[in-house]
């Protein structure tokens, strides 16, 4: 591995020294060329844009036409492919960027956080793709006005206004989908969407394996309603449900698990568009989750949950100095109801052990306020601070200044930045399971489990190439992190009753940092992305007396994405992902006691899984008709093959006896996905 | 801008030197592991076997059974030399016995266990027994078959005390096995405590395992009163074998034993035994 990263590092420091010259600051998507006082601009429909700074503008409808998991087009999935955004392997689904945990990783519908937004096995998110006018991702740089939150933000913006009725419908083999888009008069529009799954009728077998049986199934609604005031002024409504279930057997055990989770959100907004825009909104956002483990006549239900319900608020201000300073402020109110892990049983014994649920009712408060000053034609400086408190359970209050500075320097080609910044979160999420399932539960900062911190030194530099209609971003980040929660129980625990989550929670402290590359061409028949990173995310805790690698530890990652225009029906595209395998805790050593085979770990994150790849193919079939009342109805036919030459991702590794217990052998655990075909036919209109 | 440069190839170059910086897991060797027990008014076992390294994988279990080692238990006045013998009613199908030393409340028990370079040795004093007040055993709703049962006994007069429930089959077992939620950790002298009482679950059972008793079963059940360490122990080991085999949740980490220069346990621990016909 050393010799590949040296060789990473090579071409990336061959990349930062190379003069590559371009010729405009304009995003290739839109391609722009000034003409004295003319300018003439077009917008394109690639799927995606490499905005400076690193961030990543999806465009939804565009995205139907590449590569699709079991025939849903999905941002989530999209994201996941970018350099240094890593998941746990295909079982994982949490996004975890630059090192970050997935819960610091903040995934917002109309800027409301949504708290689990994730699908079992990888396939897709809880966002519904297809309801959403376009989402944006955002690795490490943010201003202040991030919410409290650690890592990346990824925002779904609704339609904010529908001209047209049109919409989409969308039948796969593992589920439907419908978004239709409506305008109801003159001032009203609504947009709603809902999804079902069926994926036990026909991918049952496929998910399964020799050992194991899978079953699992979702569905989730989306519904927007937007009322134009004024030309000043609009007011919006958003309702989004997520249900998931999901059951594991595994034929080594007697015990059966099952999942079930769901997101609830519903937010009120006022836009404003005068002098001082402004938004205000009125919020809830909830999430549960309940574990079910089961023996024959007997089981353990293990329920948590949280929700958020509160207000909040941003301002822009008029361009100030001569239209060199622009201001933005806001605020946040909001109260939560964390309801923490616990236990109760049935059919264990006459009487019932395990510990009344704990609910906690924090009250997180904040103000922020920044600024954007050009000190010259190239030199912009953007200054800003994020003010909050926090009132938690029993006597933990805290108050914390977040000053966030980034410094950006226009090269005439492209930008560079510099970001320095102090970012806090009051919410954590640990729990029993590898690969951050929903059973990971949520938990408020509180006496003995403080507000995690982040200090970030980030550079990024952007490099638009625009007759090549090729976009570059290089991002570097040293990121130190503080009260990192890690969760040391046993599920056993739970039975105590005097169980206490915070006493199994262990914290420590360490560094992220990486740097990542990406190369997006925007422009042409033949688009794509290349992206690589390297990352490492180091943890210090208690007992151990030196450096331990982080489960989110991205390592090493590459992506290669192309989407090439055949003819005016056909799209081809490809996906190949290269990754460092998941770290995990290897075995040391095993013994037998009682007749079981007991195992004894190693250093926690000391190993890694067997390196990932996979490659993903599509084709997609499309015709264009024209509508009576304008726009065009497009017939949409995808075919998708999930990792196409089958290759045997290890997700799980366990050291079992076989059946007649005369010897141990080695369990590997594979990827869902192997060779997995799906078809889908989508309308848009 | 050479100054941003700098910072930022340094940056860059950070995760580099950094990446070099973890620690990593050492190599163990093979071990001795003992699993022991001596009960009051009942005589020593102990099962002694070798550890297993992962590289080991398909090797048979029963290489790893140490036919020839010394194993020497001591009362503190007398130490014997304990005999090895097979019998297929442990796994691994051999173990280490003695008639000549007999377990006595309140007396610390020590052994000592060698075979080629590897040692172990533990010790464990053992508690007073405290007695089963009742196994009551009740109908499952729709279900002829099977039956819940619960066992009661009185919270000694010295708490903090510690016990682990064991089943046995005398037909098909040699050894008490660790019920299924079967430790208890007990805090306030004189409550009345209830264990549900549900067969010790084992990776061999596979999926036929049944944790309620059996209609036509006679087993023996027993309340061991053992020390702290003991108690841990099968504490851990109850949530590996359980929860070991879920998706959901990692149940990885490890048993602490009380033996000194390897894995497993030794307990002296203080017995009360019933034997239950299951109707």
């Amino acid at each position: 591995m050393t010799i590949s990263v040296t060789g990473l590092y090579c071409f990336l420091a061959l990349l930062w020294l190379l003069p590559l010259r371009g010729s405009g600051a304009e995003p290739a998507d839109t391609l722009s060329y000034s003409l004295g006082e003319v300018s003439v601009s077009a917008t394109g429909k690639t799927a995606m844009r490499l905005l400076d700074g690193g961030d990543m503008r999806y465009n939804t409808t565009a995205l139907s036409m590449g590569v699709r998991n079991l025939g849903e087009s999905d941002v989530v999935n999209v994201v996941k492919r970018l350099s240094g955004v890593v998941t746990a392997g295909d079982y994982g689904t949490g996004l975890m960027v630059d090192g970050a945990e997935t819960s610091q990783t903040l995934c917002r519908i109309a800027k409301v956080p949504v708290f689990f937004p994730y699908r079992f096995g990888g396939i897709f998110s809880t966002f519904n793709t297809p309801h959403f006018a376009s989402a944006t991702f955002s690795r490490s740089i943010h201003d202040a006005s991030m919410p409290s939150r650690l890592g990346g933000r990824l925002d779904f913006q609704p339609y904010s206004e529908v001209e047209r009725p049109g919409g989409s419908v969308n039948v796969g083999l593992i589920a439907s989908s419908a978004t239709l888009r409506m305008p109801l008069g003159r001032r009203f529009s609504a947009i709603v969407s809902g999804r079902v799954s069926y994926i036990d009728r026909l991918y049952g077998q496929l998910l399964s394996s020799r050992h194991n049986e899978i079953s699992y199934n979702f569905a989730d609604l989306n519904a927007d309603l937007n009322y134009a005031v004024d030309d000043d002024n609009r007011l919006s409504a958003h309702f989004f449900y997520s249900n998931d279930r999901l059951g594991y057997d595994d034929s080594y055990y007697a015990l059966d698990s099952r999942l079930k989770w769901h997101n609830t959100l519903v937010s009120l907004a006022w836009h404003h568009t005068g002098r001082v825009a402004m938004e205000h909104r009125v919020y809830y956002s909830g999430f549960s989750n309940i574990l079910w483990l089961e023996l024959p006549q007997m089981r353990m239900d293990v329920p948590s949950s949280i929700g958020m319900a509160g207000v909040a608020g941003d301002f822009r201000f008029p361009a100030m100095a001569g239209g060199r300073l622009t201001l933005t402020s806001g605020y946040e109110l909001q109260a939560y109801r964390n309801k923490i892990q616990s236990v109760s049983t049935e059919g264990y014994g006459a009487d019932q052990r395990g510990h009344a649920p704990e609910v906690a009712t924090p009250v997180e408060g904040r103000v922020y306020a920044g600024g954007v000053y050009e000190l010259s034609e190239r030199l912009r400086l953007s200054a800003g601070v994020s003010l909050s408190g926090y009132a938690g359970p029993g006597d933990y209050n805290a108050f914390f200044a977040d000053p966030r500075l980034t410094a950006t320097y226009d090269t005439g080609h492209g930008s560079l930045s510099l970001h320095l910044g102090r970012y806090t979160q009051y919410l954590h999420q640990v729990g029993f399971s590898e690969t951050g399932l929903s059973s990971d539960f949520w938990i408020t900062a509180r006496e003995g489990l403080p507000a995690q911190a982040a200090y970030l030194l980030s550079g990024d530099y952007s490099l638009q190439l625009r007759d090549a209609g090729i976009a570059v971003n290089l991002e570097a980040y040293v990121k130190k992190v503080a009260h990192q929660p890690e969760y040391s129980g046993q599920i056993i625990d739970l039975l105590d009753a005097d169980y206490s989550a915070e006493k199994h929670i262990i914290e420590g402290h360490g560094y992220n940092a990486g740097v990542n590359l990406t190369v997006r061409k925007e422009s042409g028949r033949l688009t794509g992305t290349i992206a690589a990173g390297y990352g490492v995310a180091r943890r210090h805790y208690p007992g151990f007396s030196g450096w331990l690698c982080g489960r989110t530890d991205p390592g090493f990652t590459f992506s290669a994405d192309a989407d090439l225009r055949l003819g005016s029906h056909w799209n081809v595209g490809s996906s190949f992902r290269l990754a460092s395998g998941r770290p995990y805790t290897p075995a040391l050593t095993m013994y037998i006691i009682a007749g079981n085979l007991i195992t004894e770990y190693g250093y926690p994150n000391s190993a890694r899984m067997p390196l990932y790849h996979r490659l993903d193919l599509s084709a997609t079939w499309h015709l264009d008709r024209p509508r009576a009342n304008g726009g065009t109805v497009r017939h949409l036919v995808n075919i998708s093959l999930i990792n196409a030459y089958g290759r045997n991702n290890v997700e799980m590794r366990k050291y079992v006896l076989d059946s007649e217990g005369e010897r141990f052998e080695v369990k590997e655990v594979s990827s869902l996905y192997r060779f997995l075909p799906s078809l889908s036919y989508t309308l848009q209109f | 801008m050479n100054a941003i440069k700098l910072i930022f190839i340094t940056l860059a170059l950070f995760p580099l030197i950094a990446g070099c910086a973890v620690e990593e897991s050492p190599e163990v060797p093979v071990v001795p592991v003992i699993e022991g027990w001596i009960d009051s008014d009942g005589y020593p076992v102990v099962m002694f076997t070798a550890s297993i390294i992962p590289d080991e994988a398909g090797v048979p279990l029963a290489d790893k059974m140490l036919r020839w080692a010394k194993v020497t238990i001591s009362d503190g006045e007398n130490t014997v030399v304990m005999t090895g013998g097979p019998s297929d009613k442990y796994f691994p199908p051999f173990r280490y016995y003695t008639f000549d030393i007999k377990g006595k409340p309140g007396a610390t028990y020590r052994i000592v266990a060698d075979y080629k370079d590897l040692h172990a040795e533990a010790i464990c004093t053992m508690p007073q027994p405290t007695e089963i007040k009742s196994i009551d055993i009740e109908p499952i709703e729709n279900n002829d078959t099977l039956r819940a049962a619960t066992l009661r006994f009185d919270a000694p007069t010295d708490c903090p005390a510690y016990y682990c429930v064991t089943i046995k089959n005398p037909e098909e077992q040699g050894r008490a096995l660790p019920a299924m939620f079967g430790t208890v950790e007990v805090t306030m002298p004189g409550q009345e405590v209830s264990v549900p009482l549900l067969h010790p679950a084992s990776d061999l059972n596979d999926k036929n395992f049944v944790p309620q008793l059996i209609v036509g079963e006679s087993l023996q059940v027993s309340l061991n009163r053992v020390t702290p360490e003991v108690y841990r122990f099968w504490r851990e080991y109850d949530n590996i074998v359980l929860f070991g085999g879920s998706l959901f949740v990692s149940a990885d980490n490890g048993l602490k034993g009380n033996i000194a220069g390897g894995y497993g346990v030794w307990s002296a621990q203080g017995v009360s035994s019933r034997t239950v016909e299951v109707k």
